[in-house]
C-alpha cells in the first residue's frame, strides 16, 4: 500500500502538471496524481466514516488519510459552465456530474494544504471582490465601473478599457470567440448596445507595462510582458509571438501586496496581472487558476519548484 | 438589433483542437507524466514538442479550469 502525501487532481492533457511531477519524482516525494479524463481506470474506494480513501490502479493501491495527507494541487474546473448538452450522452453527462462532485468532495481533507481549495477558487474569481481586496490592502486600482447602462458617466473622448466580468470563451456554430480587454473609446460606449449584459468599464492606463506576477504562499515569481522591448497597447494575448517575458524582482512593498492579497482570499497560488505605469503599479486582476507552466521555458522561471515547496510545506 | 460591445468585440477564430496529438508518447502512470515511447524521456523536454504557451493560444484550459 502506497501512503499519498500530495494528491494531484489533474488531466492527461494538463502538461502543466507534469513539471510538477517530474520535480516531485525528484524529490523522491510521496505522490499521486489522479486524472479526471480516466477515472474509469481507477477503482475508488472512500469509507466516509474513517475519512480514508483508498484508489487502486492496476497492482498498485494508494491510500489516502488525514494523518498522512499533507497537499493538494488541485487543477479541476470548480463547476461545470454546461451540464446539459443535446448530444452529450447520458454516460457523459453522469460521468461529468459525479466526478466533478467527488473531487470537491475531497475537501474533507481539509488539514491538508490546498492549491487551491475549490471553494476559494469559487468565491476568488469575482473580479469586484478581487478589486475590493486589492484596493484594501493597499493595490492601487484603476477607476472601475460595472455596469450595462449607456447612462455611464464617462468621458465621450477618453480611452476605457471593457473587459467581461467572467471569462467569455462563446461557442458560433463552428468557431469560438474570446472576448479580450478591449481599449474602446468613451463615446463608442456611450452608443453601443448594453443592457444585456454587463461589463466591467475601467480607466485606460498609459502608457503600460503588463506585469505577470505568479503567487504560491510566499513565494513571487514576476515578469514583465514586452514587445520588440516595449509595453504591449491593448491586450498582449492577442499576439501570438514576439512577446518577450523578462523576469524582474518587483519592489518589496507591491511583492509584500500581492502575498497578501493571495492569503485574504483563501487561496495559496494565484496568477496575479498588474499594469505597470511611470513607476507606479497597479492591480487588474487575479487568476487563481493561472496558468504558468509557458513561463517555465520562456523566462527560464522554474515555479514548479516553487508549487512543489509548496506542496512539501516550505515557504507555506 | 446592435450586438452587444462584448460580442462586437470578441475574437472569434477556429474552433480549436481539444485532444494533442500524443502518438510517440506514453503515460507514466507510476510518476504521473507523458515519455516518450523509445527514450523515456520527459515529454515536457521533449525539444519538438511546441511547449505550453500563454492562455487562449493553445489546447490548454488552466484558465479556464474555473469551470468547463
Amino acid at each position: 500500500m502506497n501512503e499519498v502525501h500530495i494528491l494531484i487532481i489533474s488531466n492527461t492533457i494538463d502538461f502543466t502538471t507534469d513539471y510538477v511531477c517530474l520535480e516531485l519524482h525528484r524529490r523522491n516525494a510521496n505522490y499521486l496524481r489522479i486524472n479526471r479524463d480516466e477515472f474509469q481506470k481507477y477503482e475508488v474506494f472512500f469509507n466516509v466514516l474513517h475519512c480514508s480513501l483508498t484508489i487502486r490502479l492496476g497492482d498498485e493501491h494508494y491510500l489516502l488519510h488525514p494523518n498522512t495527507l499533507k497537499a493538494v494541487y488541485y487543477r479541476a474546473p470548480i463547476y461545470l459552465r454546461d451540464i446539459y448538452k443535446p448530444n452529450l450522452p447520458v454516460e457523459e453527462q453522469l460521468y461529468r456530474t459525479q466526478w466533478t462532485a467527488f473531487i470537491r468532495n475531497l475537501t474533507v481533507f481539509d488539514s491538508a494544504l490546498w492549491v487551491n481549495n475549490p471553494d476559494a477558487t469559487f468565491r476568488a474569481e469575482n473580479k469586484i471582490l478581487q478589486l475590493i481586496v486589492a484596493k484594501n490592502i493597499g493595490l492601487p486600482c484603476p477607476n472601475t465601473i460595472v455596469t450595462n447602462s449607456n447612462n455611464v458617466e464617462i468621458d465621450e473622448k477618453k480611452d476605457y478599457i471593457v473587459k467581461s466580468l467572467d471569462s467569455a470563451v462563446l461557442r458560433l456554430e463552428d468557431k469560438e470567440a474570446f472576448v479580450y480587454s478591449n481599449r474602446v473609446k468613451g463615446g463608442e460606449i456611450k452608443n453601443s448596445h448594453l443592457n444585456l449584459a454587463p461589463i466591467i468599464l475601467q480607466d485606460y492606463i498609459s502608457p503600460k507595462i503588463d506585469i505577470r506576477v505568479t503567487v504560491i504562499g510566499h513565494t513571487v515569481y514576476a515578469v514583465r510582458i514586452l514587445k520588440e522591448g516595449k509595453g504591449v497597447e491593448g491586450d498582449w494575448r492577442t499576439y501570438k509571438s514576439d512577446i518577450d517575458f523578462i523576469p524582474f524582482l518587483l519592489p518589496d512593498n507591491v511583492s509584500g501586496n500581492c502575498v497578501s492579497l493571495v492569503k485574504a482570499l483563501g487561496l495559496s497560488f494565484g496568477g496575479i496581472d498588474l499594469i505597470e505605469s511611470d513607476g507606479n503599479f497597479f492591480f487588474i486582476e487575479v487568476n487563481p487558476t493561472g496558468e504558468w507552466a509557458w513561463l517555465v521555458n520562456a523566462a527560464n522561471l522554474k515555479i514548479f519548484n516553487g508549487i512543489c515547496d509548496y506542496l512539501e510545506g516550505i515557504n507555506v | 438589433m446592435k450586438k452587444h460591445l462584448l460580442l462586437e468585440k470578441a475574437y472569434v477564430y477556429p474552433l480549436p483542437k481539444t485532444t494533442p496529438e500524443m502518438s510517440g508518447y506514453k503515460f507514466d502512470y507510476r510518476h504521473g507524466y507523458w515519455v516518450t515511447e523509445d527514450t523515456g524521456e520527459p515529454f515536457v523536454f521533449d525539444k519538438s514538442n511546441p511547449g505550453p504557451r500563454s492562455k487562449k493560444c493553445d489546447i490548454e484550459t488552466g484558465e479556464d479550469q474555473k469551470g468547463e
